[in-house]
């Protein structure tokens, strides 16, 4: 599947590292301090292995903004956290370490192998390996995968997590919406039946098989989700279980928790029923794991400028750091800059903008450089000119639908004759959402001075950030009565496939009055038809498949491809074996070791 | 502050101006009171920077139709394309844009104060304007007729004193920006309005409390025994005989409650409540500066001083003028 999309991702990384280091001479020679250790360079984590060595021992000391929304892993939403399970919650199949020949491909976990499809792929088969145990000794069977499952509908108390891919694929939804089966809490001797067939069957202890409502040929992915990680029941119960199971998961993985305040911070220690021979993702190195969580974001980047932290485990260090690790040679070696797989578009309502032409006129309009520099400059993104962003199936930010000048800055003339078509020759007048925080204000003021360029007239209408997606742009009542023809949205991918990142925004069975995530209400065949092919073709056709959907989506002329977003990383000098994990486009923490054994 | 009560007595104050050598001559309340402020250069400086910044407020007008100043014109080649500073040291300062630009967009600095400190003074402006004529009113009222009306309106007053303006403010601010439209009102005109509104809106209660403790003061005063007993009406005692003697403190505090409304207009826009983007304002332009302090203080800077040079200049030509206006006043 991911021949084309690893290749061109790899190209972009290196085009940009190579700008960057033409610009300032050459890097590492210049400047004073300490010339960095061998082997850290500036971006060399996201294509290459930093400081490959074998030494064991040491703590592994990471920072953190905040605490996770859970550590249970079926109600975990941040990418960041789905990264840290693999500390502690292994799965059927999970995403490998490190291969740059193949990005974001699955390898077999707890399974010996990924899964058995039929010929519909209705039905995935896994075979459980040998030696697999709990953390207290007790070994990880079949059953301990079909109560995961029935407490997944239990969504009174298991909230939070990415459910809505399970609910009504593992259970008969009588009404299209909310599963028949209510949960292991409520219903322990039921569970959930598709089709008269239970959803997940248990010949044996180490066989699991799931029944789908519909094909899903891509189901390993949903596999590799903390969802469907095992959990004992015992463990599931009182005060251990349902909304306090966070307080301490029990393990699967290398590592489990040994200290956990949600205020200030947790501590991972070895997990020595984990065997190393059952495990072909993971060589952990160092025995313990700490995370310690600090509010102030510029004190944590201070934290890790002094070396006193090893690395941010959930996100981007802060603009002030940011300007620093660009510009002292011995920071920047230290810095990673990866594409991260997330859209910045523009959402342009045809529920206001009925006439395709007219919408077609803001394609050529826009202005992406100014709305680049307002979104934080090129170390915070790129401009983007395909939908699709780089790790999906169908990435090519080559093709440019609407080619709107050399530099993306517009095409005054184009978007002209658009208007024309449309009607409206001297522009029309609409409103814009955008969150009044953080970069919102300027994206939105680059936005209405491209636009008056083609006598679109554009009034900003902010909204808030705790309802803006909820209440605001994904409110076809809101949209209609705040008459918004044009809104600010930003979107990334659950999983690296084209209904992972494309069926909730786009789909129009993901189509509700409230609180959904296709704000521009779309149900075009095209589209809907392209992703329903995309979820029974086999991997191979992936590609071709993403690059006709993002065309159809173009060719619908709803949402316009800003930016592709970047992140800003640090890790410490002392840190060995670092690398991205390709989806989440942070660093493998389980992998990692420290040089110093300290 | 207190504010002496009482119409001017002008006899004791003539002493020393006569003994200046000039002929004795009888001279006006206003004549007195522009000599003594004359003679107050912190007053008076106050009062021409004071000046100069209305002007200037007044010209973005012009100015901005005649598009001699470009406030929402962005300029990406003024920017680090990197990671969008601007380009050089004190914020991309150059000939072309003497204060630099803003980041992320590069918009010409100068010329956003300069709009900035009309979004600014006219927001404040009206917000005055509003509070003390709400203020005069109802000060007038509850002082003039006393009894149960003082009673109800100054419970009033009490309980707007020690209400959580800030935090009403910015919930109601809220609560109208999601709603949108009001009547004609939409978008920008209608946060406008509201800012105006709220802040003037809960501006008025300490210029009440002043102007209604003045008034119990002076209806005692003979002249107005004097006029009710030949049969004047609320209404003529009100207006001629009250009002003007009222005028030296309505000027006094009106000059002193200006920058305290600026201020608060300005805290309102750095929580992002003020008027909508991209229309310049002084809080929303520190509100971006905070977030790149460290890399750039420049762009903090240039605000900041704008507000903090025109709030000192109202409050010391504030000062002077009731230093000039009431002598009496103490310190």
């Amino acid at each position: 599947m991911s021949n084309y999309r690893r290749t061109a991702r790899l190209a972009a990384v290196a085009a940009v590292g190579a700008l960057v280091l033409a610009a300032c001479g050459g890097g590492d020679e210049g400047g004073g301090g300490a010339a960095p250790a061998a082997g850290h360079e500036f971006n060399a984590a996201a294509t290459r292995i930093v400081n490959p060595n074998d030494a064991t021992g040491g703590t592994l000391r990471l920072g953190g903004g905040s605490d996770c929304d859970s550590w249970d892993p079926a109600r975990a939403y941040y990418g960041a956290c789905w990264n840290m399970q693999r500390l502690y919650a292994r799965k059927l199949v999970d995403f490998g370490s490190f291969d740059p020949a193949n990005a974001t491909a699955l390898a077999p976990d707890l399974a010996t192998a990924l899964g058995e499809p039929n010929a519909d792929f209705t039905q995935f088969t896994y075979h459980l390996k040998d030696g697999i145990k709990f953390e207290d000794g007790s070994p990880i069977t079949s059953a301990d995968f079909k109560w995961a499952l029935k407490r997944l509908y239990a969504t009174d108390v298991i909230n939070g997590g990415p459910n809505s891919y399970f609910l009504c694929l593992l259970s008969d939804c009588a009404d299209g919406v909310n599963p028949d089966y209510k949960g292991a809490y409520k219903d322990p001797s039921g569970e959930p039946m598709v089709k008269g067939k239970p959803a997940i069957e248990t010949p044996d202890d180490k066989t699991v098989i799931f029944n789908l409502s519909q094909p899903y040929a891509s189901f390993d992915y949903l596999a590799a989700m903390g969802p469907l990680s095992p959990i004992p029941q015992v463990a599931d119960q009182g005060d251990t279980g349902g909304e306090n199971y966070t307080q301490n998961p029990v393990s699967s993985g290398p590592y489990k928790i040994s200290e956990y305040d949600r205020d200030t911070g947790i501590t991972f220690v070895r997990n020595d029923q984990w065997d190393q021979a059952t495990d072909t993702i993971r060589k952990p190195k160092v025995d313990t794991v700490t995370i310690e969580y600090i509010s102030n974001l510029d004190d944590l980047d201070q934290r890790l400028k002094a070396g006193t932290l090893d690395a941010r485990f959930d996100g981007d260090t802060q603009p002030t750091f940011q300007a620093e690790q660009f510009s002292d040679p011995t920071l920047k070696a230290h810095t990673d800059n990866p594409v991260d797989g997330a859209l910045s578009y523009i959402v342009v309502f045809p529920q206001n903008i009925p006439n395709a032409d007219c919408r077609k006129a803001l394609f050529y309009g826009i202005n992406k450089v100014t709305y680049l520099t307002a979104f934080g400059g090129t170390n915070n993104g790129e401009i983007a000119h395909n939908l699709t962003p780089a790790g999906l199936p169908g990435y090519d930010n080559t093709i440019d639908m609407y080619a709107n000048g050399a530099d993306s800055s517009g095409d005054v003339a184009k978007a002209k004759e658009e208007l024309a078509a449309c009607g409206q020759p001297d522009g029309f007048d609409t409103n814009l959402a955008f969150v009044n925080q953080g970069t919102g204000p300027q994206r939105a003021a680059a936005i209405k001075e491209a636009l008056a360029r083609i006598g679109v007239n554009v009034d900003l209408k902010p909204g808030e950030a705790e309802t803006y997606y909820s209440e605001y742009i994904g409110s076809t009542e809101s949209v209609k009565s705040n008459k918004l023809g044009i809104g600010l949205a930003g979107w990334g991918a659950d999983f690296p496939t084209t209904n992972g990142f494309w069926f909730a925004i786009s789909h129009g069975k993901a189509n509700q009055k409230t609180s959904d995530s296709n704000y521009p209400d779309l149900d075009d065949p095209t589209v809907n038809g392209l992703m329903d092919k995309a979820l029974t073709a086999p991997s191979d056709q992936w590609d071709q498949i993403g690059k006709d959907l993002d065309t159809a989506l173009m060719n619908a002329a709803v949402f316009i491809p800003m930016v592709h977003s970047k992140s800003v990383y640090y890790r410490n000098d002392r840190l060995t074996n670092v690398y991205s994990t390709q989806f989440f486009g942070l660093y493998d923490w389980v992998n990692m070791g420290v040089s110093d054994g300290a | 502050m207190a504010i002496s009560a009482g119409e001017f007595e002008t006899t004791t104050e003539l002493a020393p101006e006569a003994g200046e050598g000039k002929v004795i001559e009888g001279r006006s309340l206003g004549q007195l009171a522009w000599a003594r402020l004359r003679k107050d250069k912190v007053a008076m400086a106050g009062g021409v920077v004071s000046l100069i910044l209305v002007l200037i407020a007044i010209a973005a007008w012009p100015l901005q139709w005649l598009g001699w100043i470009h406030p929402n014109d962005s300029n990406p080649d003024a920017l680090n394309i990197a990671n969008s500073m601007p380009g050089g040291p004190f914020g991309g300062a150059s000939w072309e844009h003497p204060f630099g630009v803003d980041p992320q967009l590069g918009r010409d600095l100068m010329d956003r104060v300069i709009v900035g400190l009309q979004t600014s003074l006219s927001i404040a402006g009206a917000a005055t304007v509003l509070a003390m004529v709400i203020g005069v009113t109802v000060g007038v009222l509850a002082g003039f007729f006393g009894g149960w009306v003082d009673s109800v309106l100054a419970r009033i007053m009490d309980i707007l004193l020690a209400f959580p303006v800030l935090l009403f403010s910015i919930a109601l601010l809220v609560i109208l920006r999601t709603i949108g439209e009001i009547g004609p009102l939409s978008g920008n005109t209608l946060s406008y309005v509201a800012l105006v509104a709220i802040i003037g809106g809960f501006g008025w209660a300490y210029p009440a409390r002043i102007i209604r403790g003045q008034t119990l003061s002076l209806r005692e005063k003979e002249f107005v025994e004097a006029s009710r007993s030949v049969g004047a009406r609320n209404g003529r005692i009100v207006f001629k005989e009250l009002l003007p003697n009222l005028v030296a403190p309505i000027l006094v505090y009106a000059t002193l409650l200006l920058p305290v409304n600026i201020l608060t207009e300005a805290g309102l826009s750095f929580l992002g409540v003020g008027l909508n983007p991209p229309t310049a304002s002084l809080g929303q332009m520190i509100d971006q500066a905070s977030r790149v302090m460290r890399i750039d203080p420049t762009y903090l800077f240039i605000p900041g001083l704008t507000i903090f040079i025109t709030v000192l200049a109202f409050n010391l030509f504030g000062d002077g003028l009731r230093d000039a206006i009431d002598p009496k006043s103490s310190r």
